[in-house]
C-alpha cells in the first residue's frame, strides 16, 4: 500500500519535459515554455518546492490584484470578485495555493446565490486561502464559524426547541466524514450540539439561550458537547482523514482512486496531523502521481481549461468573458450549484459543453473575445517540426502518428497569412479530445 | 418521426463518404456506433416538455367557475365575466385570452387536472417552488436533487456525454433537473450550438472542421477518458451539424407569437426535430405574482401561454411528432379565493395543471380531471383545499409516459391519473 | 446608393488630383466663388447639401488641445505599433504622394471652397441620381498636379465626348458594376461628378455664363435649383452663410416613398412616442426639411427643422405641443454641481390616456404590467383615474453632484443625486397622493433593507424657509468607507407652489427648493424639450469612481498601468469639453431642433 506514495525516483525513471509538464499542469493548470524549461533544469525536488513554498508576488500583480479586489468590494458586485479571482489564477506566482483555494472552496461549497453578499464571500475566500496549504483541522474549525457558511446552511434556524439538521447533515456528509459513516441519530445529536451557532450583526455569535446544553451521543462518544467539541470528534474519526484523502487523490491523481490509495494517503494525513502542505508535497512527488495510469487521467475543469490556455499561450485575458465562459461550462466561481460543490470529472462534459470548449479554442486563436494571445508563429523548419513544437507546447507531445501526420498535412495545405496558418493549427490542437485531459 | 433515423443514417453516411473519402472505414464505424445508441433510445422516444408558470398563477381566473356564487362574491373587481369565458361545460370556462388552448381542449388533446397541491402548503415562492422541483414536501431544505434529475440518475448508468434533458431560455438550471450523475445544460438559443470555425480562409476552416470530426471518430484503446471525450466530441459535432442544417431549413407554418414563451417553445421545437436524443425540455414563463391590478397583467400572461402553446402543438403536428410529445404546465401555488384591496390576489394553494397529450395514449377521455375545489369549504387560512397530490401527476408522467419507475424517484407510490 | 462606393472614392480622389489642363484658349467660366451653389446645380433635386469654408474648422480641429492630447497620448503610441495603423498609414502616405501635399493642407484647400451634393429622383424604386460639384477656394494651388494624375486617369477612366469638350474641360466615364457608370468633368476652376450623364451636361451648362459660349459648345440653357420654389424657399429660410447646410424636399420624397416619409402612424416604442411623437408627426407631414451647421465663439451649433404648423396637425397630437409663447417647460434650475438634465413640456395625462392612438397594440400590455407594478406603491388607487389628472404639463429632471452628510463615510460607488420636478394641476390633492407614494415606497424599501441587514429609514420632516420637506433619516448613520451603493440615496420630496420635487438626495432637494423659491423660476423657456449635459461636473463624478473604470479596463485585458492611463486620458478629454445641449421647439413656422456643443472655456 504505502509504496504507492513512495517517492518517485526521478533519477532512475526520468525527469523530462513530460514529467515537468505533468507536474505543472496538475498544480498550476498550465505553464509557459520557459516555466517548463526551468522545471526540467531544476529537477523534481526543486520544482515541487517552488510550488509548495510561498513565492513573492511581482509588484504588477499586487497592484492589479488590489485594484480589482478593491473595486469588487466597493461595488459589492460578485462578478467583479470573480474577475479578481480569475486574475489571481492567471498571474499569481503561487498557483498551487490558488488551486488549493479553489479545491477547498469546492469542498466547503458555499454559494453567493443564497448568501448574497460579496463581502462575506470574500471573507470566506480569504479564510480559505489563508489555510489552503495550511492545516485542514484549523480550516475546518474556522470555516464552521464563518458567517457566509452559517448563512448558507441556515445556522440561525438551528434552535434549542427546533433543531435544524441542515448544518449538521452537511458538515458530516460533505465536509468531514462522507456518506455512510454516521447514522441519522448522529445527525440529530450533532444538530443539537450546534444549536446556538448563530450570526448576529454580521458576526458569529454563540446564542447561549438557544443552545441545547444536554448530553449528546455522537459516533459512540457521549457528553454535553458544544459545536467545537463535535468538530474535534469528527477530526479524530478515521473516516475524516480518508474523506480528505479521497478528495485530494481525485483532485491530483485520478478521478476514482481505489481504496488502497485512499488508505495510504489517509495514513500520511494523520501522520502529518492534517498539515496539507507536506501531504501534497509527498503526493506530487510520489510514484502514483507519475504512474502511467495517472497521466492524462483527469478531465480539465473549466477553470483549468481557461487558465491553462492563458498560461500556456502567454495570453492577456478578458476577465469577464472568461468568467462567463467558465460559468457556461458549469463552473461559476462563488456560486457552486449546491453544497456538494462541483462533481467534476466526466460531468463537465456533454455535447453542449464540448461544443463550447471547441468554440473557446476557435475564439482564442481566431479572435479576441477572450483576450489577446501570444502564440507567435513558430515556424522553425518544416511543417512537421512546427506541428511537433506546438504539440509539445499544448499537449506535452503525445498524439498518435496518424494524428501528427494529419496535422502536418493540414499545415502544408493551409492558406492565408502565417499568423492565420498557425492559428488554425493551434485551434485544431486545442480541439483535439486529448487537449481536454490534464 | 420514424423516417428520421433512416434519414440520419443516410445523410451521415453520404456526408461521410464525401468528406472523408478514402478514410471511410473509421467514419462508418462511427455511424454504426451512433446508430446503436439511437437504437437504444428508439424504444423510449417519448418527450416531456415542462412549462413552469413562475410566481403563482391565479388558477381561479384561468379555469373559471363563472357561475359559482362564491366566486362572484369573492371576486367583485377581478372576476372574469360569464359572457366572456370560453365555456368548457356549464360550470367552468377558460379565460377569454386562451382561445388556442380551448381549441386543443375541443380537439381532445388538452386535459386539465384540477385541485392539485400538497399537504401543509407553503406559501413562500422559494419553498413552494423547491417542493415542486424536489417532489419532497416533507424536506425542510432543498437537498440537491430534483425529481427529473433523480429519474435520469435512475434511468441510465452513465449519462456523461449525452443530452437527456435541456433547459431552454432559463438563467439558472431549474432545480427539478439537478441530479447526481447527470449534468443538464442550459441553452439560451440554438446559436449556442453553432460551431465556430475560427478565422482564416474558408477552405481551411472547412478542412479543420472535417479533421476534428475525423479525429473524434477514432477509438482510443486503453484510455477510457480519452474514448469518452472523443465520443462526446463526435456527438457534439453531429449535434451542431444537425442543428445547423435545421436552423436554416427550419420551416413551420405554425404562427408562433412574438413573445418570450413563443420564442422558447419554437427553440424547443427545433431541438426536438433535430432528434438529439433529448427527452426532457424545460421552459419557464414568469410574472404570475399578480398582487395588484391583476386584470391586464394576468390576461397578457395566460394569453402568452395559450398562443405559444397552441403554436407549438401545431408545429409538432406539422412535423408529425405529436405522438411523441407531452406538455405539462405547473405553478408553485394558486392564489387566494378572495381578492385583495388592490384588485389583485395573494398567494394561495391548490390550482390546476394543464397537460397536452396525444390521443393515442389516452386511457379514458381527455378533459377535466378531478373536480374543481370547493370555494366554500376552505382550509383554515381561507384557501382552496387540494385533492390531488402533485406527485400523482408526476408519477403518471414518469411511468405512463417516460417509462421510468417512479417509486424511488418520488419516495413512495402515488395513485396515477388518467390523462395519459 | 452609388453602384460602387469604392468607384466613387477612386474617382473623386483622381478628380481632386487634377488641376488645370494645359490647354490654351480657356473660355471664361462663370465666376461662382462666393455665390451659393444653388444656381450652379440643375433643378429637380429632392435633396441638396453644401459646405463652405470648412477650412477654418479643420484648422481649429488640428490646433485644438484635444487633438494634441490625443496625438501625444500613450494610447496613440500603442496604436502606432499595431497592424491596422500600418495599413491606414500606408494608404494615407500614398494619398499624400499623389496629392503632393500634406493631407491637412489638402483638406483645407479643398474644403475651403464650396462643395455641393444633390440627389435627383429616378423612377420609382430606383436609387436616386447623385450630382456633386466642387469649387475649391484656390484652384491654382492644385493645377500643378495634372502631370501626375493624367496618366492615372487614362487608366481608370474613358475619355468621352472629346470633340465637344475640348476647351479646357475634360469629361470622363467610368464603368462600375454591371451597367452602371459614373461621369465626371474636370475644369481648372471646378470638378463635377454624377451618376447620370444628362445631369452632368446640365451642370456643365450652368457653369457657363455667356449664352454665346453655351451655344458654341452645343449646351442648352437649363434652369437651376434656384428656380425651384421649394429650394428657393428653404434657402431663404436658412440663409446662405453656413459652414454646411442641407435642404430636403420632404414633400416630394414623401410622395415617392408612399407618403409620410416612411414614418409609421403608430409607434412601437412608448418612450420614443412620448418624447418625439409630435415631432415625427410634423416631419411626416412636412414639405421641407433643413439642417445647418455653424460655429460660434463657444463651439458648434447644429440646427435642423421642418416646416409646418402644430396647430394644423390632427387634434390628438396637440398633446405634444405647448401654446406659445411663454408656456414651455421651465429652465433647468441652476443648482451647484449641476451635471445636466432635461425639461419637457408634455400633457402627460392626456397622452397616457390616449396612448392607444399613438402606439401599436403590442406595446399596450406593457402598460398593464407597469400599472400593476406602480399600483403596489399606491394601494387602492388607479393610475389613470387618480394620479394622472393631478399632473400638469411639464416635467423636469436634474442630476447634480452630492456630498454625503447623511453618512459617516462614503459609498463605494458614488452616484450623483437625481430629482424630478413635476408640475401639478391640482396641488393640494396631489400632495396627499405623493405623500402616500413616498410612505409606501419607504416601507417597501425598509423591508428590503431588513432582509439585507441594512439600516432602515424613519420618516422625517425638515423645513427650508417655509417649505416642508418630507424626507427620511437612518436609525443610525451608516459607517464605513465603502458602503453599499444604495447609500447614495436618501429620498426627499417637497412641494413648492405648483411644483412637486421628488429627489434621491436631501441636499439636492433643499437646493431645488431654494432655486424654485426664486421668482425667476417661473420663467418658461420657449422650447418644447431641453436637454443639457455639462462635462466638468460629469468628469468629476466619473473621476470619483475612477478605480471602478480602471478595474473594468483591467478585466478587459489591460495592465493596471495601462488602465490608469486609459481612464486618465478619457477624463482629460472630457475635461476639455464644455457642455452639450439639445433643444426643440415648434411654432407656426415649423419645428426646430438645435444641438450645441462647446469646449471648456475655463483656463
Amino acid at each position: 500500500m504505502a509504496h504507492l506514495l513512495e517517492r518517485y525516483d526521478s533519477a532512475r525513471h526520468g525527469w523530462s519535459r513530460r514529467e515537468a509538464t505533468h507536474l505543472l499542469w496538475r498544480c498550476a493548470a498550465g505553464a509557459s515554455p520557459s516555466e517548463i524549461d526551468r522545471s526540467v533544469d531544476e529537477g523534481m525536488t526543486k520544482s515541487v518546492a517552488r510550488l509548495i513554498d510561498s513565492q513573492p508576488e511581482s509588484d504588477e500583480f499586487t497592484a492589479t490584484e488590489n485594484l480589482l479586489h478593491r473595486s469588487a468590494l466597493k461595488s459589492g458586485n460578485i462578478n467583479s470578485l470573480k474577475n479578481w479571482w480569475l486574475y489571481r489564477f492567471l498571474k499569481t506566482a503561487n498557483p498551487l495555493a490558488e488551486k488549493m483555494t479553489l479545491f477547498w472552496h469546492n469542498h466547503f461549497a458555499t454559494s453567493n446565490a443564497k448568501v448574497r453578499s460579496t463581502e462575506k464571500m470574500d471573507v470566506q475566500n480569504a479564510l480559505i486561502r489563508q489555510h489552503a496549504l495550511g492545516n485542514f483541522a484549523e480550516l475546518f474549525r474556522t470555516i464552521a464559524r464563518d458567517v457566509a457558511m452559517l448563512l448558507w446552511l441556515d445556522g440561525n434556524a438551528n434552535r434549542k426547541r427546533h433543531p435544524n439538521e441542515n448544518f449538521a447533515r452537511e458538515v458530516m456528509e460533505l465536509f468531514a466524514l462522507g456518506v455512510g459513516n454516521y447514522s441519522e441519530k448522529d445527525i440529530k445529536e450533532t444538530a443539537r450540539a450546534f444549536t446556538g451557532w448563530h450570526v448576529r450583526n454580521d458576526e458569529f455569535w454563540f446564542n447561549k439561550v438557544q443552545h441545547d446544553a444536554g448530553k449528546k451521543t455522537i459516533l459512540g462518544k457521549s457528553g454535553p458537547f458544544k459545536g467545537d467539541d463535535v468538530l474535534e470528534i469528527f477530526l479524530e474519526h478515521p473516516a475524516c482523514a480518508r474523506f480528505v484523502a479521497t478528495k485530494l487523490l481525485a483532485g491530483f491523481v485520478r478521478h476514482d482512486p481505489d481504496s488502497a490509495m485512499v488508505d495510504a494517503l489517509a495514513e500520511r494525513i494523520r501522520a502529518h496531523k492534517f498539515e496539507i502542505a507536506p501531504v501534497v508535497q509527498e503526493l506530487i512527488s510520489s510514484q502514483v502521481f507519475y504512474a502511467p495510469t495517472s497521466r492524462r487521467a483527469l478531465i480539465k475543469s473549466p477553470v483549468e481549461l481557461v487558465v491553462g490556455a492563458h498560461r500556456t499561450l502567454d495570453g492577456r485575458a478578458h476577465l469577464s468573458e472568461c468568467v462567463q465562459l467558465m460559468s457556461d461550462l458549469g463552473q461559476n466561481l462563488f456560486e457552486p450549484p449546491t453544497v456538494k460543490g462541483w462533481e467534476g470529472g466526466r460531468l463537465w462534459i456533454n455535447s453542449a459543453t464540448m461544443l463550447q470548449r471547441a468554440n473557446f479554442a476557435s475564439q482564442v486563436t481566431g479572435g479576441e473575445r477572450f483576450g489577446k494571445f501570444g502564440a507567435s508563429p513558430r515556424t522553425r523548419g518544416s511543417e512537421s517540426e512546427t506541428v511537433t513544437s506546438y504539440l509539445d507546447l499544448l499537449l506535452a507531445g503525445s498524439v498518435s502518428k496518424s494524428t501528427h501526420q494529419e496535422l502536418t498535412n493540414y499545415l502544408r495545405k493551409a492558406g492565408g497569412s502565417t499568423k492565420e496558418q498557425t492559428s488554425g493549427l493551434v485551434q485544431l490542437i486545442m480541439t483535439l479530445p486529448e487537449y481536454q485531459l490534464i | 418521426m420514424k423516417t428520421s433515423r433512416r434519414n440520419f443514417l443516410a445523410r451521415s453516411a453520404a456526408a461521410g463518404v464525401v468528406s472523408i473519402g478514402a478514410a471511410a472505414p473509421p467514419f462508418l464505424n462511427r455511424a454504426a456506433w451512433a446508430a446503436s445508441e439511437e437504437g437504444e433510445k428508439d424504444r423510449n422516444d417519448q418527450i416531456l416538455v415542462l412549462v413552469e408558470l413562475a410566481g403563482g398563477n391565479d388558477g381561479l381566473n384561468t379555469v373559471v367557475p363563472f357561475s359559482d356564487e362564491a366566486y362572484l362574491k369573492a371576486r367583485p373587481g377581478t372576476r372574469i365575466a360569464a359572457e366572456a369565458v370560453l365555456k368548457l361545460d356549464d360550470a367552468l370556462g377558460l379565460h377569454p385570452q386562451m382561445s388556442g388552448m380551448k381549441e386543443l381542449y375541443d380537439e381532445g388533446l388538452l386535459s386539465i387536472v384540477q385541485g392539485v397541491g400538497y399537504p401543509n402548503p407553503d406559501r413562500s415562492h422559494f419553498r413552494s417552488m423547491d417542493i415542486w422541483h424536489s417532489a419532497r414536501p416533507g424536506d425542510e431544505e432543498f437537498r440537491g436533487d430534483g425529481w427529473l434529475g433523480r429519474a435520469l440518475d435512475q434511468s441510465q448508468k452513465d449519462h456523461a456525454g449525452r443530452l437527456p434533458a435541456l433547459a431552454v431560455g432559463t438563467d439558472r438550471l431549474p432545480r427539478a433537473l439537478l441530479g447526481h450523475k447527470v449534468n443538464v445544460p442550459m441553452l439560451r438559443s440554438i446559436d449556442a450550438f453553432k460551431w465556430n470555425n475560427g478565422s482564416g480562409p474558408e477552405a481551411d476552416r472547412k478542412r479543420r472542421r472535417e479533421l476534428i470530426e475525423k479525429f473524434a471518430a477514432e477509438r482510443a484503446a486503453g484510455n477510457p477518458s480519452l474514448d469518452f471525450l472523443r465520443r462526446t466530441t463526435a456527438s457534439a459535432a453531429l449535434t451542431a451539424k444537425r442543428l445547423g442544417e435545421l436552423g436554416d431549413d427550419y420551416k413551420t407554418t405554425a404562427g408562433y407569437p412574438d413573445n418570450g414563451l413563443g420564442k422558447k417553445l419554437k427553440t424547443v421545437a427545433q431541438l426536438i426535430t433535430a432528434d438529439l436524443g433529448t427527452r426532457i425540455f424545460f421552459v419557464s414563463l414568469g410574472g404570475f405574482d399578480t398582487h395588484s391590478q391583476q386584470e391586464g397583467a394576468h390576461a397578457a400572461l395566460v394569453g402568452e401561454l395559450s398562443t405559444a402553446l397552441s403554436a407549438f402543438c401545431e408545429d409538432m403536428a406539422e412535423h408529425q411528432l405529436s405522438d411523441r410529445i407531452l406538455v405539462a404546465t405547473y405553478s408553485e401555488f394558486g392564489r387566494r379565493v378572495q381578492e385583495n384591496g388592490s384588485l389583485g390576489t395573494d398567494h394561495g394553494t391548490a390550482s390546476q395543471m394543464f397537460v397536452v397529450a396525444p390521443k393515442g395514449h389516452r386511457k379514458s377521455k381527455a378533459g377535466l380531471i378531478g373536480k374543481h375545489p370547493s370555494l366554500t369549504d376552505l382550509d383554515p387560512e381561507g384557501d382552496m383545499k387540494f385533492h390531488t397530490d402533485f406527485r400523482s401527476v408526476y408519477a403518471t408522467i414518469l411511468e405512463n409516459w417516460l417509462e421510468f419507475p417512479s417509486e424511488k424517484v418520488l419516495g413512495g407510490t402515488f395513485a396515477k391519473l388518467d390523462f395519459v | 446608393m452609388i453602384a460602387s462606393p469604392r468607384l466613387l472614392i477612386s474617382c473623386l480622389l483622381t478628380a481632386f488630383a487634377t488641376g488645370s489642363f494645359a490647354q490654351d484658349a480657356l473660355p471664361e467660366v462663370k465666376q461662382l466663388k462666393g455665390e451659393p451653389l444653388l444656381s450652379a446645380l440643375p433643378s429637380g433635386a429632392v435633396a441638396f447639401a453644401e459646405t463652405s469654408g470648412l477650412d477654418g474648422l479643420i484648422a481649429a480641429l488640428k490646433a485644438s488641445p484635444i487633438y494634441q492630447t490625443l496625438m501625444e497620448s500613450e494610447q496613440f503610441k500603442e496604436f502606432h505599433s499595431t497592424e491596422e495603423f500600418e495599413k491606414v498609414q500606408n494608404g494615407l502616405s500614398l494619398a499624400e504622394f499623389i496629392l503632393r501635399m500634406d493631407l491637412w493642407e489638402a483638406g483645407e484647400k479643398i474644403f475651403g471652397g464650396r462643395a455641393g451634393l444633390a440627389l435627383y429622383p429616378k423612377k420609382e424604386g430606383e436609387q436616386p441620381d447623385v450630382l456633386f460639384l466642387l469649387r475649391p477656394a484656390d484652384p491654382r494651388a492644385w493645377s500643378k498636379q495634372r502631370i501626375w494624375t493624367d496618366p492615372l486617369l487614362g487608366l481608370a477612366a474613358k475619355r468621352i465626348d472629346r470633340k465637344r469638350f475640348s476647351w479646357g474641360l475634360k469629361a470622363y466615364e467610368v464603368h462600375g458594376d454591371g451597367d452602371s457608370s459614373a461621369f465626371f468633368a474636370l475644369h481648372k476652376d471646378w470638378v463635377a461628378f454624377s451618376t447620370n450623364a444628362k445631369l452632368l451636361e446640365k451642370t456643365i451648362s450652368l457653369q457657363i455664363d455667356d449664352p454665346k459660349e453655351r451655344t458654341r459648345r452645343k449646351l442648352k440653357k437649363t434652369p437651376s435649383l434656384e428656380n425651384d420654389a421649394a429650394f428657393k424657399r428653404m434657402a431663404g429660410m436658412v440663409g446662405g452663410d453656413h459652414l454646411a447646410r442641407v435642404l430636403v424636399d420632404t414633400k416630394t420624397i414623401s410622395k415617392a416613398t408612399g407618403g409620410r416619409l416612411g414614418l409609421p402612424e403608430k409607434m412601437d416604442n412608448a418612450l420614443v412616442s412620448l418624447v418625439a411623437g409630435g415631432i415625427l408627426e410634423m416631419a411626416a407631414q412636412s414639405n421641407y426639411g433643413t439642417i445647418t451647421l455653424d460655429t460660434d465663439e463657444h463651439g458648434i451649433v447644429l440646427e435642423a427643422g421642418f416646416d409646418g404648423d402644430p396647430d394644423k396637425l390632427d387634434e390628438r397630437f396637440q398633446v405634444f405641443f405647448s401654446d406659445h409663447p411663454n408656456s414651455g417647460p421651465p429652465a433647468l434650475p441652476e443648482v451647484p454641481g449641476l451635471i445636466g438634465g432635461f425639461s419637457i413640456y408634455r400633457d402627460l395625462a392626456t397622452w397616457y390616456k390616449g396612448r392607444d392612438e399613438f402606439l401599436v397594440e403590442s406595446t399596450l400590455p406593457g402598460f398593464d404590467k407597469f400599472e400593476a407594478g406602480v399600483g403596489n406603491l399606491l394601494p387602492g388607487k388607479d393610475i389613470g383615474e387618480d394620479v394622472l389628472p393631478l399632473l400638469g404639463n411639464s416635467v423636469t429632471f436634474v442630476s447634480a453632484l452630492q456630498s454625503y452628510d447623511h453618512l459617516k463615510g462614503e459609498p463605494g460607488i458614488k452616484l450623483p443625486g437625481f430629482a424630478f420636478i413635476i408640475e401639478l394641476e391640482e396641488a393640494e390633492q396631489a400632495t396627499d397622493i405623493f405623500q402616500l407614494f413616498f410612505q409606501t415606497l419607504l416601507s417597501v424599501l425598509n423591508f428590503e433593507a431588513g432582509k439585507q441587514n441594512r439600516q432602515p429609514w424613519l420618516i422625517d420632516v425638515k423645513m427650508s424657509e417655509e417649505i416642508k420637506i418630507t424626507t427620511a433619516r437612518y436609525l443610525e448613520n451608516p459607517k464605513g468607507e465603502d458602503l453599499s451603493i444604495v447609500f447614495n440615496f436618501l429620498p426627499a420630496s417637497a412641494r413648492v407652489g405648483n411644483n412637486y420635487i421628488v429627489s434621491s438626495s436631501l441636499e439636492l432637494c433643499e437646493q431645488l427648493v431654494d432655486a424654485l423659491a426664486k421668482p425667476e423660476s417661473d420663467q418658461r423657456i420657449d422650447e418644447n424639450l431641453h436637454f443639457e449635459v455639462r462635462f466638468q461636473p460629469l468628469a468629476n463624478i466619473l473621476a470619483a469612481n475612477s478605480d471602478h473604470f480602471e478595474a473594468q479596463r483591467v478585466s478587459e485585458g489591460r495592465t493596471a498601468k495601462q488602465a490608469k492611463a486609459d481612464i486618465s486620458l478619457f477624463l482629460t478629454i472630457m475635461r476639455g469639453l464644455g457642455a452639450f445641449s439639445i433643444s426643440t421647439s415648434a411654432d407656426q413656422d415649423g419645428f426646430k431642433f438645435r444641438v450645441t456643443g462647446s469646449l471648456n472655456q475655463a483656463k
